[in-house]
């Protein structure tokens, strides 16, 4: 199976140029994430998909502990490996905006081909048998997946584009 | 502002229109500046139509205000060339290669031509408050509409699956980032976009799905890495 391969550094130049290195006054109206001094990013790639996620330092520090996290997944519940598992929302299409939803004991998402999303203050809630009661805040993610036009080659554009919607939305909220 | 959901019904009927109309269209990229531009700027957007240079108009020059390298302000300007909903942007060539179509060859020759006249011409920077030629920017194309991707004169049969290989060829070769190629089906994706708010969905029982939640076999590669925001001021100190 052909395993799929992105370049970090474009990811990372994406993020400095659109989140990190921007006028003070289009700060304020940013998720309070990007206003730390440091923030984590965590980037996972797989055959359908590319998710970005956001952590500050506590909650990373926190996550590392998680014996779900190491044996199951990283961010366990968050995306459906198939269509058939029940899932909160169906991605289909461009820009999805999921802002402060809570999801419970299913799949946060199910990912149809070529979609993307941005999840705001999203909260994964899980009881499990094995592992019982675990829930987890993502304050900022984005999810890019693969389709016909969505590939290894053109990622980097459409990151860009969902980035550029995210911030569009944040000024249409805060009304400028 | 007027509402996305109506942007994005009238300029879907504009662009699904048989007549070549791309200058009521045009008017339609002020409400979506952030696609045009690469940074993220401060509000006080100009944007200009049918700006002259030496050899012509150039369709569409945007300007914005960023934060610069030492967290100065300074003002860049993006070159723009539209074309109508309604022109092809390939067309086959052969049964197995498509060539770009005559709208998109004039597009990218007049960008070229209108980037190079901004980039020499220094009293039309210093119009547009430019210090430096550097922060003259390629913007991009805007052209066609999905069901205007390619002339099939070859009649193709999977004429879609060339059209996924000749962009993102042109797009990685020659354009190399700098030149963005947009189709009006872009715009139109990005002023609708769909949102969930507030939402919560919970079933209430306890459920065992540790195979469907295990994915460790899925990830081919994973990262992580800090940015530190304050990373330039403490260099500069």
């Amino acid at each position: 199976m052909k395993k799929e391969h992105i370049d970090k550094n474009r990811i990372k130049e994406i993020i400095k140029r659109r989140l990190i290195k921007i006028p003070s006054k289009v700060r304020k109206i940013f998720p309070e994430i990007l206003s730390q001094p440091k923030i984590s990013i965590k980037i996972i790639i797989t055959k359908s998909y590319v998710l970005i996620v956001f952590l500050g330092p506590e909650e990373n520090d926190r996550r590392k502990k998680d014996l779900i996290r190491k044996k199951l997944s990283t961010f366990p519940g968050l995306i459906a490996k198939d269509n058939k598992s029940k899932a909160a929302f169906r991605l289909e299409g461009k820009n999805t905006l999921i802002t402060s939803c809570t999801i419970g004991n299913m799949f946060s998402l199910s990912l149809g081909k070529d979609s993307t999303a941005i999840l705001c203050d999203h909260k994964q809630v899980l009881d499990t048998e094995e592992f019982g009661h675990y829930e987890y805040n993502i304050e900022l993610a984005y999810v890019i997946s693969f389709g016909d036009e969505i590939n290894q080659d053109s990622v980097y554009k459409y990151f860009d584009e969902l980035v550029a919607y995210s911030i569009d939305q944040w000024r249409i909220e805060h009304g400028r | 502002m007027e509402d996305r959901k109506n942007l994005y019904k009238k300029l879907k009927d504009l662009i699904y229109k048989d007549k070549h109309n791309e200058v009521e269209c045009r008017e339609y990229l002020k409400y979506v500046v952030s696609l045009l531009v690469k940074e993220t700027f401060n509000e006080d957007v100009t944007y200009e139509q049918e700006c002259p240079q030496y050899c012509g108009r150039s369709d569409l020059l945007i300007r914005v205000k960023v934060k610069d390298e030492f967290d100065d302000e300074k003002t860049l300007a993006y070159i723009w060339e539209v074309k109508a909903a309604q022109c092809y942007i390939f067309k086959t060539e052969t049964k197995s290669r498509l060539c770009p179509s005559q709208y998109l060859y004039k597009a990218e020759n007049q960008l070229l031509h209108y980037y190079n006249g901004f980039y020499n011409d220094r009293n039309a920077q210093i119009r547009l408050g430019i210090l430096h030629p550097e922060q003259i920017k390629f913007g991009g194309i805007i052209i066609g509409r999905k069901d205007k991707l390619v002339e099939n004169k070859h009649e193709v049969s999977d004429v879609k699956g060339l059209y996924n290989i000749t962009r993102p060829l042109r797009e990685k070769y020659f354009y190399n980032d700098r030149i963005k190629l947009i189709t009006w089906d872009d715009i139109l994706n990005y002023l609708k976009g769909k949102k969930h708010t507030s939402e919560e969905q919970q079933i209430s029982q306890r459920i065992d799905f540790k195979k469907e939640l295990s994915d460790k076999e899925e990830i081919s590669e994973s990262f992580d890495f800090e940015l530190s925001r304050l990373r330039n001021k403490i260099k500069r100190l």
